[in-house]
């Protein structure tokens, strides 16, 4: 299978600590790949890499075997963008925007592009200038899609999305991905990654720290997050006595929350016939919860 | 040259090229029907007002085309396209240099029209001339603004250092050009600014100094454009 | 409050179940007594082809935090310009604690606090700097309140403003916008594009600020953000308020539903006429009140086989979900 994104110590170091480090991708066709990581961890630097807007300090990365620098204007003919930041032409309205990115793209309108706007309810006739957030990225979204790039290279696609949208948004990346398309996308909606990606890469500071596999969504999955508020100091002290993984205590609240197997509740259950508890919540361990250690840390 | 991006350019900037070019032909067709041709047609129209007028066009458009849009974000969307870099500012290059073109061609038509109509007493040659060297002094603001607007990522260094560069120019041709009235001192800052590479006492006085000074100007946008167009290509863009 | 010194997750939580403390009797009480904060009163504004704002009535009263929701377009940033004085209305009006909106604009300002969605700062000036300049300009004389905004979104003002992170722009942002300390506070979808970790800093702030009394708009689409804090929430769309509920009504905070599994089918039959319930299949559904939840875990379940068991959370999205579906067809090019 081809490598549509493959990456070699690609570096952009800003200094201080800031930038891209050492990043190695390997991206097959048809796959769906996810990064994820704090606002400023490089994720956005990543993609203009990719993009070849900047020039990498180190290493280097190829689109399809075209290196992304060098090759920038061939590499374009394979990739559909949605840039991080929503920015739009003085231009008058959706419309006419779309008209002027498919001539730009010598692309001709087709049936692809009438589908997509329908998709995602976009009113073409709005004036760009009274476009709320959410109404500019889903044009954003209609222009990466409407060449049916092999690559899409999306930067938080979903953001300012509404939940409806957020869902068709995920239909259409399960549809591109049916017929081959290959989606390297950020984000912080953990949920909208999970239901679309086939990894999930974590960054911090510039580097990758951990790669989240289907394997390891069902790992994740497996697990519950129980908070439990005991009612006196003693039943307190009996939960943070427990074997149980905990995640948080707070003495104040008397409040435990830990983290168990599913399997383990039965055995949860046999230790709570001690404790006098005022409130209980229970959740299934999500992407978020994995992510919140490391998310924290500054 | 990408035709798609220069229609797009064309139709951003029209008014504000259509408002400076009607403007300029106007006040060229009133004053040259007015009686003291030579003084308001020479030193205040192509000594002052053209230079002045042009730079509104030039500044606004000139940095609209690359740093406007780089500082914006909206140039990401240009750049998705399978365009080269340099053919991005290759076109916008194009773009201003057309439309200069077309501004100073009109003037041409005007000034010759008006000239007739009224029987102000120019030699069409002398027109031709006048119009040929303010266009070059445009160009060579031109060039300038692009290349700040090709070098920076945001407008107001792009304003900061072009814009300025070209406001200073214009304030030490309208300062220099005091000396015309009699200050004498103030031969010495005619030196300091690019206007006065377009002689244009020299064309109405139909002698040939004038278009080896010419040279200078294109000189200047020959530089900046080539400088901007290098640098738009290689440097790190903020999308 | 002693409260304050409590780590971030359990304010929040602790602040949800404060939110629902008050009964509806007792809302509506308040209600009568106090003014509205904010009153959009039959807001119109036809910007032609089905689109604008139609007939937009809502009152946010002070200490709450007032949901506005809807599909993308429909009107809640164009409602929100209208309450900053941005727009002029077409028809109805928009009171700000009894002042006009649109005639009465500077000291409208004086009591509310904006925070767009797209944030644009300055570039290359220090934080510190940014918000000397915020603070002159609102006539900002006391530093308190600014201390406890800096503390709580913990951002390093020494550092440029084109060296931050989105996340830390959008904090920087939130600090300028309300130094003033002003009663109300606006928020365009605050959180958008932010991670997980900066949307909890949001919630505790909004929190907080309600716990001082403020009056909170929040337009957002990310759920969990407004269950942790709003009160009511009014859903617009196509322009048009189409409901408007009471969120504490929604979810009852005082019972919990479980799904329990059993090991064998005989164990979930015994335990469904034992425990009540219904059995769902292959799993029985039971609620328990809170106050019975020690009973509940510590005698009713045991020695029942259970082998799995989840908690049945309710789904503001599920709720709302309708509300932002469309069958409108949109002109194609």
């Amino acid at each position: 299978m081809i490598s549509m994104i493959a990456t070699e110590h690609l570096t952009k170091d800003y200094k201080q600590d800031r930038g891209v480090f050492d990043l190695n991708l390997n991206i097959k066709q048809g796959t769906i790949v996810g990064i994820v990581g704090k606002n400023g961890a490089g994720k956005m630097t990543t993609m203009r890499l990719l993009m070849g807007f900047l020039h990498p300090t180190g290493g280097h990365s190829e689109i399809c075997g075209l290196d992304s620098w060098t090759e920038a204007a061939r590499t374009k003919k394979l990739i559909g963008y949605v840039p991080g930041e929503i920015a739009f032409p003085d231009t008058k309205s959706g419309e006419t925007f779309l008209n002027d990115q498919l001539a730009l793209l010598r692309a001709s309108k087709d049936q692809y592009v009438n589908e997509l706007i329908q998709r995602f309810k976009i009113d073409l006739t709005a004036e760009i200038k009274r476009m709320s957030k959410g109404m500019k990225q889903k044009t954003a979204l209609v222009c990466a899609f409407m060449t049916r790039a092999p690559l899409l290279l999306l930067d938080e696609p979903t953001t300012g999305l509404d939940p409806v949208m957020r869902d068709a948004f995920i239909d259409l990346i399960l549809q591109v991905k049916a017929n081959g398309t290959t989606v390297f996308l950020s984000s912080h909606m953990f949920n909208e990654l999970e239901r679309t990606c086939d990894r999930i890469l974590f960054l911090r500071d510039g580097k990758i720290v951990d790669t989240i596999t289907p394997e390891k969504f069902k790992e994740i999955h497996n697990h519950q997050r129980v908070t439990i508020q005991a009612i006196d100091a003693a039943g307190y002290k009996l939960l943070v006595k427990s074997r149980f993984e905990q995640v948080k205590t707070e003495p104040n609240s008397r409040e435990v929350t830990v983290l168990i197997q599913r399997d383990q509740m039965p055995a949860l259950l046999k230790q709570l016939e001690d404790v006098a508890i005022s409130d209980i919540s229970i959740d299934t361990q999500t992407l978020d919860n994995y992510f919140e250690k490391e998310l924290a840390v500054h | 040259m990408s035709f798609p991006l220069l229609k797009q350019t064309f139709k951003a900037n029209f008014s504000v090229w259509g408002l400076t070019t009607l403007i300029m032909s106007i006040l060229l067709g009133q004053l040259m029907a007015m009686k003291e041709t030579v003084t308001l047609v020479g030193p205040m129209f192509y000594g002052m007002l053209a230079p002045a007028l042009v730079a509104l066009f030039v500044v606004i458009a000139g940095n609209r085309i690359l740093a406007g849009q780089v500082d914006q974000g909206s140039m990401a969307y240009i750049m998705t396209a399978p365009i080269r870099r340099t053919t991005v500012a290759i076109t916008q290059m194009v773009y201003m240099i057309g439309s200069l073109i077309a501004t100073y061609g009109i003037m041409t038509v005007v000034a010759v029209a008006v000239n007739h109509l009224v029987d102000a007493g120019f030699k069409t040659a002398v027109l031709v001339n006048l119009n040929f060297g303010a266009f070059m002094v445009a160009l060579a603001f031109a060039g300038i603004m692009f290349a700040a607007s090709a070098i920076f990522n945001r407008t107001k260094y792009a304003m900061g250092t072009g814009g300025l560069l070209i406001i200073a120019f214009i304030l030490l041709a309208i300062i220099g050009s005091f000396s015309n009235y009699g200050v004498k001192g103030l031969d010495a800052v005619q030196n300091l600014t690019i206007v006065s590479l377009f002689d244009f006492k020299n064309i109405m006085l139909e002698g040939s100094k004038w278009l080896p000074k010419l040279a200078g100007l294109a000189g200047v946008a020959v530089a900046t454009f080539g400088i901007g167009t290098t640098v738009f290509a290689k440097k790190d863009l903020p999308l | 409050m002693g409260k304050e010194s409590l780590p971030v997750q359990t304010m929040a939580r602790a602040a949800v179940q404060d939110m629902l403390v008050p009964s509806v009797k007792s809302i509506k009480e308040r209600r009568m007594k106090t003014q509205a904060a904010l009153k959009i009163d039959h807001l119109t504004k036809d910007f032609g082809h089905g689109r604008g704002i139609f007939d937009v009535s809502f009152e946010v009263y002070p200490g709450e935090v007032f949901g506005f929701l809807g599909p993308n377009g429909a009107g809640k940033t164009t409602t929100i310009r209208h309450i900053m004085g941005f727009t002029k209305p077409g028809h109805g009006s928009v009171t700000v604690q009894g002042l006009d909106a649109t005639t009465a604009y500077s000291q409208v300002m004086k009591h509310v606090g904006y925070l767009p969605g797209e944030v644009a700062l300055p570039e290359s000036v220090t934080g510190w700097k940014f918000i000397k300049t915020a603070q002159q300009m609102r006539h900002v004389k006391d530093d308190g309140y600014l201390k406890k905004l800096i503390e709580m979104f913990d951002l390093d003002l020494s550092v440029n403003t084109k060296q931050m992170s989105l996340g830390n722009k959008r904090k920087l942002a939130v600090i300028a916008a309300f130094l003033a300390d002003p009663e109300i506070l606006i928020l365009d979808e605050p959180t958008s594009g932010l991670d997980p970790a900066m949307q909890e800093t949001f919630i505790n702030f909004m929190v907080s600020e309600k716990r001082r009394g403020k009056t909170i708009l929040l337009s957002s689409h990310i759920f969990p953000e407004v269950e942790a804090t709003c009160d009511r929430i009014a859903i617009i769309k196509d322009g048009r308020i189409v409901s408007q509920v009471d969120a504490n009504k929604l979810q009852s905070k005082d019972k919990k539903t479980f799904e329990l599994f059993f090991a064998n089918q005989a164990a979930l039959q015994q335990a469904g006429n034992e425990l009540g319930g219904t059995i769902e299949h292959d799993h029985l559904d039971v609620t328990v009140p809170n106050d019975k939840l020690t009973q509940f875990f510590n005698s009713q379940l045991k020695g029942r086989q259970v082998t799995r068991l989840n908690e049945v959370k309710f789904d503001l999205e599920k709720y709302f979900l309708d509300f932002y579906r469309t069958d409108k067809v949109f002109k194609t090019i």
